[in-house]
């Protein structure tokens, strides 16, 4: 260590000799220069200075003279300027420092006597350099005047700023060069380093005597390490080469997946660029991938309503939750209904790193709040209806409306048929909202069909003989049983017949057979009364439906009747068939499978 | 002394047009009845009732129908028409308020109350 800070020192030493005199080299160049341009100058001015007109200076005008010479004294450094006349006495006379006075005696003498240019340095007194030029001046062949001109010799000096400039210079390149130099040094060996052989890889170089064959081995096991470490990276780079066609192949999966959704997927990157869009999105949008990714969404999202929902998710992001937000898209999907969802997918810091926004078709949802609305309306209808009744008769009772004995009773026989309609009526809904529940609240146990028919016509009896209609029973000398809920049975079938009964005229005819075919049971209601329209048989299982034939208007009744007895044969997985004929009559036929029988 | 007003009642439930018939004719109205609004409109179209009270569901023609085209009638002839429906939702509000002198009472509604809305609006007209 000792020796390279020697080394260093000493290096140090020599740059700043060689600084030093490549400066003063400089500087000795400059002074020369100055020195000869001052020689020429003077000659060159003494020249002119020296012409015969000269001698005219000495009796005419010299204003001009001393003028162009004062102007020229900075510049030419002229220290004094004398005009002797023949006789040698002084006559023009121009020094603005009066440095003639201390020329010395013998520099005059000399420059008087001299019948030729004279040039002749000297020291003044107070060490000022000077130089003197002299020329005498011919008239006419005759001497009419001497010119003497003083010139200063340059005075440089090696420190002043001019010269330090260079120095500064050289100090400065040579300093930038050793920064450069370090850091380039540094990266170098760093580059190496990366590639520096393992420490069992420089065993293997043998610490010969260095001879030529020692050197050859040694860079040859090098040369093998250099090899592989060039094998190690290639292999690396195609490592990662893999990777990323696998993270490529990763995201065209994810982009598959995505377009294979029966929904709308918009990802909205943290930047608010458009990240991605499936399919299912660019159809109701009827924009393309190119319109959209990478660009900004206000700039390119066209639908207003789910531009809106976007903005007003990014809103929220700061401020308060954002809502699932309804919209359509009638240019390209018109009369359906579709609502906007998202969810924020952040990164392990918990960054947001990607927005993530569903566009859901939520028309079947809407088709079914708009029935189960219907259904509510229905049923405030259906309900509304006989309390009307029972509310404007009492009114009218109440009032003291109603003197005559015999519509008062028609009165309290109405008020009180409307009360059992209600009641009818609160009991079908219930159970047709017990039925819709399904298997949860059937009770199957073993029903004897001998039980379920006699039942049946118990129900109907009354209404059957107030028409003088007639009720007969078909049935199989051994009743089947069939496995069920025996009450929901009985319900199903107590509305079938009973509908016979009141849609058929007075004195007619209806049949109610039993039979056991192929593990079923079968019920068949036959009658010979108002029949069906072919437009109200497609309708008649319906919530509510009821024909507008006047025979049937005439009637009251809900339109939930059949609603509920095909709710309760689906439950029991059965089959429910329909044949009519307007004013021929119905048939309706029940399959109920016997199902595995429990023997109690 | 001025000629009966004419009422037009309009309802498939029987009963409630027994009631309405009663209240209106004890209140010094004529009566007319229908069972749906097909009828109804003939009656209209024949007889020309200075009122008509008619439910809103009903079968072969419902109220709103029979509202939509009587009302070009009600442009040469204005008359009363109250719709009886279950509950009034904003639609339906909607499409009465639309309609020439046209208004609706929610079920259950008083027979009174009927009547009261008649004789406002005769009185109304005829003054």
């Amino acid at each position: 260590m000792k020796k390279t800070k020697f080394i260093i020192l000493l290096l140090f030493l020599l740059v700043m000799a060689g600084i030093i005199l490549i400066s003063y080299a400089q500087f000795k160049k400059e002074i020369q220069r100055d020195y000869r341009q001052i020689k020429e100058s003077g000659q060159s001015l003494i020249g002119v200075l020296s012409l015969p007109s000269t001698a005219n200076l000495l009796t005419g005008p010299n204003d001009y003279f001393f003028r162009e010479l004062s102007q020229n004294a900075i510049g030419n450094k002229i220290a004094y300027c004398i005009i002797h006349d023949a006789k040698t006495k002084p006559v023009l006379l121009f020094s603005p420092g009066n440095l003639d006075q201390q020329v010395p005696e013998s520099i005059i003498n000399q420059s008087l006597l001299e019948k030729g240019f004279v040039m002749q340095e000297f020291l003044t007194p107070q060490g000022i350099g000077l130089i003197e030029f002299a020329k005498p001046v011919f008239k006419e062949n005759k001497m009419a005047a001497v010119v003497r001109l003083g010139l200063k010799l340059p005075t440089n000096t090696f420190f002043t700023y001019e010269h330090l400039v260079l120095p500064s210079q050289i100090i400065f390149f040579i300093l930038l060069a050793l920064v450069f130099g370090y850091y380039w040094t540094i990266l170098s060996f760093k580059h190496l380093e990366s590639i520096k052989m393992p420490g069992s890889e420089t065993s293997r170089i043998k610490q010969g005597k260095g001879d030529v064959k020692d050197i050859i081995e040694n860079l040859e096991v090098y040369l093998a390490s250099v090899k592989e470490k060039t094998s190690l990276a290639e292999s690396n780079r195609q490592k990662l080469e893999s990777r990323l066609k696998i993270s490529q192949f990763e995201n065209k999966q994810f982009f598959n997946i995505f377009n294979a959704f029966d929904f709308g997927v918009l990802l909205i990157d943290s930047r608010d660029l458009v990240f991605f869009a499936n399919t299912y999105l660019l159809d109701i949008l009827g924009q393309s991938q190119e319109d959209l990714i990478n660009f900004s969404y206000y700039d390119v999202i066209e639908h207003e309503g789910l531009k809106a929902f976007i903005m007003q998710l990014i809103a929220a992001e700061r401020h308060l939750g954002s809502k699932d937000k309804n919209m359509t898209f009638e240019e390209t999907d018109p009369g359906q209904f579709y609502q906007a969802s998202s969810s924020n997918i952040a990164d392990a810091e918990g960054a947001l790193f990607i927005r993530l926004i569903r566009v859901v078709n939520v028309s079947r949802e809407k088709e079914a709040e708009k029935l189960q609305q219907d259904f509510v309306n229905h049923i405030a209808h259906e309900l509304r209806t006989p309390l009307t009744n029972i509310k404007a008769y009492n009114e009218m009772m109440m009032d003291g409306e109603i003197n005559n004995a015999e519509m008062q009773k028609e009165f309290f026989n109405t008020i009180n048929d409307e009360t059992n309609r209600l009641a009818k009526l609160i009991s079908s809904i219930l159970e047709l909202a017990e039925t819709e529940m399904g298997q949860l609240t059937v009770t199957k146990d073993m029903v004897k069909t001998d039980w379920l028919m006699e039942g049946c016509i118990e129900a109907v009896e009354a209404v059957a003989k107030e028409k003088d209609i007639t009720i007969e029973r078909q049935v199989p000398d051994n009743f089947p049983k069939i496995m069920g809920d025996k009450e929901m049975l009985k319900s199903a079938l107590i509305n079938i017949l009973g509908n016979a009964v009141k849609y058929s005229p007075e004195s007619a005819k209806i049949t109610f057979a039993i039979k056991e075919v192929d593990d079923m049971v079968v019920f068949e209601i036959n009658d010979t009364g108002f029949g069906m329209d072919d437009k109200d048989l497609p309708h008649i299982f319906e919530k509510f439906y009821r024909s507008e034939n006047d025979d049937v208007v005439e009637q009251n009744g809900s339109g939930l009747g059949l609603a509920i007895t095909a709710e309760i044969i689906k439950t029991h997985d059965g089959f429910i068939e329909v044949e009519s004929e307007l004013d021929k009559g119905s048939r309706f036929t029940i399959k109920i499978p016997m199902g595995d029988l429990i023997i109690g | 002394m001025d000629k009966k007003k004419t009422i037009l009642i309009i309802d498939d439930d029987v009963h409630i047009r027994r009631i309405l018939e009663i209240k209106i004719k004890h209140s010094g109205y004529d009566t007319l009845t229908a069972k749906n609004g097909k009828q109804g409109l003939e009656i209209i179209q024949d007889q020309k009732p200075d009122a008509v009270i008619s439910d809103l569901n009903m079968p072969r023609l419902d109220g709103e129908a029979l509202c939509k085209l009587t009302d070009p009638i009600k442009k040469d002839r204005p008359f009363l028409t109250i719709i009886i429906t279950a509950r009034i939702n904003p639609q339906e509000q909607k499409w009465i308020d639309e309609m020439i002198d046209t208004m609706f009472m929610e079920k259950p509604f008083s027979p009174s109350k009927i009547v009261e809305a008649l004789a406002k609006y005769f009185e109304n007209t005829n003054s």
